[in-house]
């Protein structure tokens, strides 16, 4: 079995294959830094939502499309930490107040 | 196989939607300015590159100290070049290199996600974070070499290093000889990010 015709190691590989995954990196990415969670907490879930593909029978979920996983990690994130309901505290340069964390939790 | 990687045509659709409404509520809300994504994207994309790596691994050729404190203390050791500032908790922090030696080759990957070395290699190349790439290179790694065209000697060992939230690994991939005169700059031209995962062997020497 030979892996699938994308992979090679060309070193001109793109990065991203789609602009919208692009955005979708820097977002939580900007998220993390500005303060709004930390970056630890992106990869667990991230990791979660990969593990429960990976445990779905193959028939029952989609196709491998690593940036759906992370654009549902990051949604997870934004619920959580109630980022679109929630009042926006944060300081003169963006950062997220440390309030707005204690309150999540 | 061909088909094991398609997906539906409004699938992108849907992740492209969602991520640009998510942003502008996101900015809507005041929670990030419109600036707020392209700035991190472009600190990121002109700092955290596969540069770093080089510079690391054409240090670690060239001064046998800072080779040994390489593999030990990573980012101790990566603290004493002149590299840019790492972004707070974006992977940096958990970097640990492992040498390639005579009849050892070190492959990196990561099974459960992708924890990969951003700020030395940059973003992995798409097919690393591959399901299929990330099990059969645990499972069967020196066919998997063979197939990306690295074929190693029967009688080297291969060593994989799963990659993870606290270790996130990169190869210090050997140094192609009939390189003793090359400036630094050469030498860095010999080291790819292919190596740095190692799936490739740095080089070659033209």
């Amino acid at each position: 079995m030979r892996l699938h015709e994308t992979c090679t190691t060309d070193q001109a590989a793109p990065q991203f294959e789609h602009e919208w995954q692009r955005r979708a990196f820097g977002l939580a990415l900007a998220l993390s830094e500005f303060g709004h969670y930390p970056w630890s907490e992106f990869q667990q879930s991230l990791v979660a939502t990969i593990g429960q593909w990976g445990d779905t029978p193959e028939l029952e979920r989609g196709e491998w499309e690593y940036y759906d996983h992370w654009v549902a990690a990051l949604e997870t994130l934004v619920d959580r930490h109630r980022l679109l309901t929630a009042p926006v505290l944060t300081d003169t340069g963006d950062h997220a107040l440390p309030d707005t964390h204690e309150r999540d939790h | 196989m061909t088909g094991q990687f398609a997906y539906p045509p409004d699938r992108e659709d849907a992740s492209a939607k969602k991520v640009a409404a998510l942003e502008s509520l996101l900015i809507q809300k005041g929670v990030i300015t419109p600036l707020t994504v392209d700035k991190v994207l472009a600190y990121f994309e002109t700092e955290m590159t596969p540069l770093n790596g080089k510079a690391i691994v054409v240090k670690a050729w060239t001064d046998p100290e800072f080779a040994a404190k390489v593999v030990v203390d990573t980012p101790a050791a990566i603290a004493e070049l002149e590299l840019p500032e790492g972004m707070a908790g974006a992977e940096g922090e958990h970097l640990r290199a492992v040498a390639n030696s005579a009849g050892v080759h070190n492959l990196v990957i990561c099974t459960l996600c992708s924890c990969f070395p951003w700020p030395v290699l940059g973003l992995p190349p798409y097919w690393y974070k591959d399901p299929v790439f990330r099990s059969r290179a645990a499972r069967e790694p020196r066919k998997v070499l063979t197939e990306v065209g690295l074929h190693l000697p029967p009688d080297t060992e291969i060593k994989v290093w799963d990659s993870s939230g606290h270790s996130r690994w990169f190869v210090i991939p050997e140094r192609p000889s009939g390189t003793e005169d090359f400036t630094d700059e050469m030498l860095m031209d010999l080291v790819t990010t292919e190596s740095m995962i190692g799936v490739a062997l740095a080089g070659p020497v033209s």
